[in-house]
């Protein structure tokens, strides 16, 4: 086991709407090492991308961190808990875009149009590694050309509109990892792109992972994307873990219904020959939610009286490998 | 399951509603909009019932009441408290000092008020002769509720009378420039090419230059001796000369969305005359924003008629709008010695304001996305 | 973007060739031509005029012309600063304007710039407390400012000058600087004098610009990009700035476009009640004595003076915003 990074526990990130409480992450719990890549998978609206803004403090009202830690090892060996941190105070402040680093879903959207890459890139170098104009603006012009830019020193004074959306999302990865994060945060990076184009994002992802040594949160809704960036997995269902295993155990051996489903909707991994199975419904939104598991709407295997009673706890069925279901409660009980 | 026969229920009157029950449910939950409805509402019923509203005929001179501020409305005087309201009588006297006429309250006289009391004959819309009027105070006072003005006429009467004039001036402005804005933006937006660029330079030529300056030269040049009738149909459509042009632009705009969709071609497809397609496909099809754009358009044309007929150069006496009413409030000197004379403006005000409140609530509710 | 100016430039010229038809057609707009009006006031003022007089003065007018005839020599007598002869003051066009243009255009720009830095502050902080006592204040106060006649907030606000202060607020000078020669004492009277006509002009330009400021925002608070460099790390109002604020910025300045020209109509009814000596307020009198020489050259200068504007602001929107620049 290596060096702890990132520790969430019982992370509670609660809205609250006229309509009711909007529970978005309701006690999520991983652990992130350092070099390592956990990823998040999950349909929209099941929370992870308010995971992920809640590490940097960045979930807008009226959502808010009602509860849980999120405890993060940072590069001087001392320990902070971001959920408790001011959103707007220094110290996070500090921590953004230089330990922890953050790139969005759709590339074009999150840089500003009106600023040259350029400017974007120093802009966050001056704000943490350098005071000095010139020297930053080597260090920009020097991670464009490491994310793959043809002529480096032209983008620097291109705008966002002058560049393809593959392009501009090598730009925000340039600005993420110019400070050296020790960690990344990617809320579906590759999305919006081409498929050649995400496949290409991804290698360049993973081998400047290698060469900053830094770990990685990948949030995504992908499968297959999944199975090649991430070490852990974690299956997000209505702002809770439903499972959290090894990459390699989850694709063997799925346990939770909602993954089993997930698998059965791809082609790649479906198990049935002929038709692929879509899991029934839609994701309920969780205003006020029953104390129930949150899947026993959609769920073949849920029972009566017991899904719909009560939330199951995670449970470790095998080593490293972590269910949420009543299904799996049985099985532990009777091992 | 056992919820699904409800939700069931809910959907299926949910998609039965149509746009317009949907624009309608959005609406009533803009507090403003609504308030600015029922304002409108009133307005517009007193422009319909002005006659019989107004408690005097609006061009009754009165030598013996000129420039009388507002009478007050009481319930207790110096004998005592009284559950109907009344008015004292006025008394006229001279100042010693500045040698001006003014009038002072006589309370040995009380008028009581009461409705439907006889007064001034009058036509209602020329047909129905009668001389009932909704309130007015016994035989021998006078009510003034908002003073009188320099040939002694009775300030809320003619305020009443206007209403019908101002709102309706921006009603018929509004018309000419909807029909205009739809005939040449859906021409531009729905052919394109050559039309599309002329009527596009004239839009922007409208929208650059200053309007007010325009309407002036424009109204000025109207011959001294048109009838009444003339002159407000000439400012109604002087006012629209400008006021299409916005109406054309939102309608270019969503044509030139709606004529790339499917049912467009499939029309085309059919056989269907291009005239057609724009009046029965493509017409119903941006209506919301129409309706929005001219509700927006309507206080524009309310604050145009009022500067003008204010300067004296739009509608002219006997014609009877807010805007020549306060023509009577020109100079500061007239203000600091009547200034119940502004009354005509705040009925401008509250017009020009309900009808923007109602606009955005139409605006909010067509959107949409919200 | 040299071809973006160029477009730009050559539609300024258009709009200034179509306003001089129009000025054209205002001039033949009244009954009679203006010889008529000319005639009759010599004659009140008790000259004779006799036939063999009117003859020469209609040929030097070119009256027997046709009319795209008399079109192009009144255009080109303009194009060669030659504006006519005021028939009221007995003086050509440009002359009366001369005295009026620097003060048109000194209420008309300090107008502009006073409601842009009034109303983006509010729209600003309106937009980012949305719901606050400021965004309620500003709402209430740009309703009323959008709904209230120009002339109705001269008279109340003279009025109230007059009673509160009992300060004259019309006209731009106290009687005893209005004919004297420029001097500090005259330029600080002028000052005191300026800020009714700018409120009262400023008021309806600033509460729409707020509103439109306040929209924008509103909508690019809710983008990724603010996000994303709130995740570099940057102190919150640096970055409200730096970021949202300068891209709502853009249809900002594109407002100009129709800012200025609400300014110079509403400087107009608001010249003639405050009695300012401004083109608008000389077009009126113009206007109402049927000078229609004068009347038109002022409509036209007013069209040129938004159009001009028009067209910086355009340059302006080039500078600002790079998706201009680049196209």
């Amino acid at each position: 086991m290596g060096a702890t990074l990132l520790e969430v526990n019982g992370l509670k990130t609660y809205f609250h709407l006229e309509e009711g409480v909007l529970k978005a992450v309701d006690g999520v719990s991983f652990r992130i090492e350092r070099g390592k890549v956990l990823g998040i998978i999950g349909e929209s609206g099941c929370g992870k991308s308010v995971t992920a803004r809640s590490i940097l403090g960045l979930v807008a009202r009226p959502g808010k961190i009602v509860g849980g830690e999120i405890l993060f090892h940072r590069a001087d060996g001392s320990v902070v808990d971001l959920a408790r941190l001011d959103p707007q105070g220094d110290e996070i402040r500090d921590i953004r875009g230089k330990e922890i680093s953050m790139i969005f879903q759709e590339p074009r959207r999150s840089l500003s149009p009106v600023h040259t890459i350029g400017e974007q890139i120093t802009e966050a170098l001056l704000l943490h590694r350098t005071q000095d104009h010139k020297e930053a603006r080597e260090i920009a012009i020097d991670m464009l050309r490491r994310v793959g830019m043809s002529n480096p020193e032209v983008r620097f004074h291109s705008y966002p509109h002058q560049l393809s959306g593959g392009m501009c999302q090598r730009a925000m990865i340039a600005m993420a990892l110019c400070c050296r994060p020790a960690l990344l945060i990617a809320d579906e990076p590759t999305t919006a792109l081409d498929v050649t184009v995400q496949a290409q994002i991804i290698d360049l992802m993973l081998e400047l992972k290698e060469q900053i040594g830094m770990a990685m949160l990948y949030i995504t809704h992908d499968l297959g994307v999944i199975s090649e960036v991430a070490d852990e997995v974690a299956v997000m269902y209505l702002g809770r873990v439903v499972e959290y295993a090894k990459t390699e155990r989850l694709f063997e051996n799925p346990l939770h219904p909602y993954t089993i489903g997930l698998f059965n909707s791809l082609p790649a991994f479906s198990s049935a020959k002929g038709r692929l199975q879509a899991i029934p419904g839609n994701v309920p939104i969780p205003i006020d939610p029953p104390p129930a598991c949150g899947f026993a709407t959609r769920c073949s295997k849920a029972m009566a009286g017991v899904c719909d009673a009560a939330v199951p706890e995670l449970v470790e069925v095998e080593e490293e490998h972590y269910v949420r279901c009543f299904l799996h409660h049985e099985e532990r009980a009777v091992s | 399951m056992s919820a699904s026969p409800a939700v069931a229920g809910e959907t299926s009157r949910f998609y039965a509603a149509t746009q317009w029950q949907l624009m309608w449910r959005k609406f009533l939950r803009h507090r403003l909009a609504v308030l600015g409805l029922i304002i409108l509402t009133i307005f517009y019923t007193i422009a319909a019932f002005a006659e019989f509203i107004a408690p005097y005929d609006p061009y009754r001179r009165n030598t013996r009441f000129i420039h009388v501020p507002p009478q007050k409305i009481r319930f207790a005087g110096q004998d005592g408290f009284s559950l109907r309201p009344f008015v004292y009588g006025l008394k006229q006297e001279l100042d010693p000092v500045t040698w001006r006429r003014r009038y002072v309250e006589d309370p040995s006289q009380r008028y009581y008020l009461r409705f439907f009391t006889r007064g001034d004959r009058y036509r209602l819309w020329g047909l129905i002769e009668t001389d009932w009027h909704l309130f007015g105070v016994d035989g021998g006072g006078t009510l003034f509720l908002m003073g009188t003005d320099g040939s002694g006429r009775d300030l809320f009467s003619r305020i009443i009378y206007g209403t019908r004039v101002s709102l309706t001036v921006g009603l018929v402005g509004i018309l000419i420039s909807f029909v205009l804005g739809c005939l040449l933006g859906g021409i531009s937006g729905y052919y394109g090419g050559t039309a599309d660029l002329i009527i596009q330079r004239v839009i922007e030529f409208l929208l650059s230059i200053p309007t007010i300056p325009l309407w002036m030269a424009l109204a000025a040049a109207m011959p001294k001796n048109w009838s009444t009738l003339q002159v407000y149909f000439a400012i109604t459509i002087i006012l629209s000369v400008v006021g299409w042009s916005n109406l054309a632009r939102v309608v270019r705009g969503k044509l030139l969305e709606l004529r790339e969709e499917d049912f467009v071609l499939a029309a085309k497809l059919a056989g269907a005359s291009d005239l057609n397609i724009i009046l029965s496909h493509l017409l119903p099809g941006l209506m919301s924003y129409l309706v929005v754009s001219v509700t927006l358009a309507i206080p524009g044309m309310i604050l145009g008629e009022t500067a003008l007929s204010f300067l004296g150069i739009g509608l002219r006496p006997p014609v009877i709008s807010w805007g020549v009413l306060l023509n009577d409030a020109q100079s500061v000197s007239a203000i600091a010695l009547h200034p119940w004379l502004l009354w005509p403006g705040l009925f401008v005000v509250l017009a020009v304001l309900a009808f923007n409140f109602v606009g955005d609530g139409l605006r909010d509710a067509a959107d949409p996305y919200q | 973007m040299s071809r973006y100016v160029a477009r730009r430039f050559l539609y300024m010229i258009f709009t200034m060739a179509i306003m001089s038809v129009v000025a054209f057609i205002i001039i033949q707009l009244p009954p009679g031509d203006y010889l008529t009006s000319y005639i009759m006031q010599l004659q009140t003022s008790g000259q004779t005029v006799d036939a063999a007089q009117i003859e020469m003065l209609r040929r030097q007018y070119g009256l027997d012309l046709p009319l795209h005839e008399q079109y192009l020599l009144w255009i080109s007598k303009i194009v060669r600063g030659n504006f006519g002869i005021s028939f009221d003051y007995n003086r050509p066009v440009l002359e009366l304007l001369a005295q009026r243009i620097p003060i048109t255009v000194l209420i008309s720009s300090l107008t502009l710039l006073v409601t842009y830095v009034i109303a983006i502050p509010i729209g600003v902080y309106s937009a980012v407390r949305q719901y606050s006592i400021v965004d309620y204040v500003g709402t209430v106060i740009s309703f009323i400012g959008l709904a209230t006649p120009n002339f109705l907030i001269a008279l109340i606000l003279m009025y109230a000058c007059q009673r509160l202060f009992g300060f004259n607020a019309s006209g731009l000078f106290s009687p005893e600087y209005a004919n004297a020669p420029w001097s500090l004492a005259k330029f600080i009277d002028m000052l005191k004098h300026l800020p009714i006509p700018v409120i009262v002009i400023g008021l309806s330009g600033t509460a729409s610009v707020m509103r439109v400021m306040r929209a924008s925002l509103l909508d690019e608070l809710k983008l990724e990009y603010v996000e994303a460099a709130r995740a570099k790390g940057l102190k919150e109002l640096a970055l409200l700035l730096r970021y949202p604020v300068r891209v709502a910025l853009n249809p900002i300045v594109s407002t100009i476009g129709w800012v200025l020209p609400g300014i110079l109509s509403g400087a107009t009814v608001t010249a003639i009640v405050l009695d300012l000596p401004t083109v608008g307020a000389l077009m009126y009198r113009a206007l109402l004595s049927q000078d229609m020489y004068v009347a038109a050259t002022c409509v036209m200068f007013l069209t040129f003076l938004t159009v001009i504007g028009t067209f910086l602001s355009d340059l302006l929107l080039m500078w600002v915003d790079p998706r201009i620049r680049y196209e």
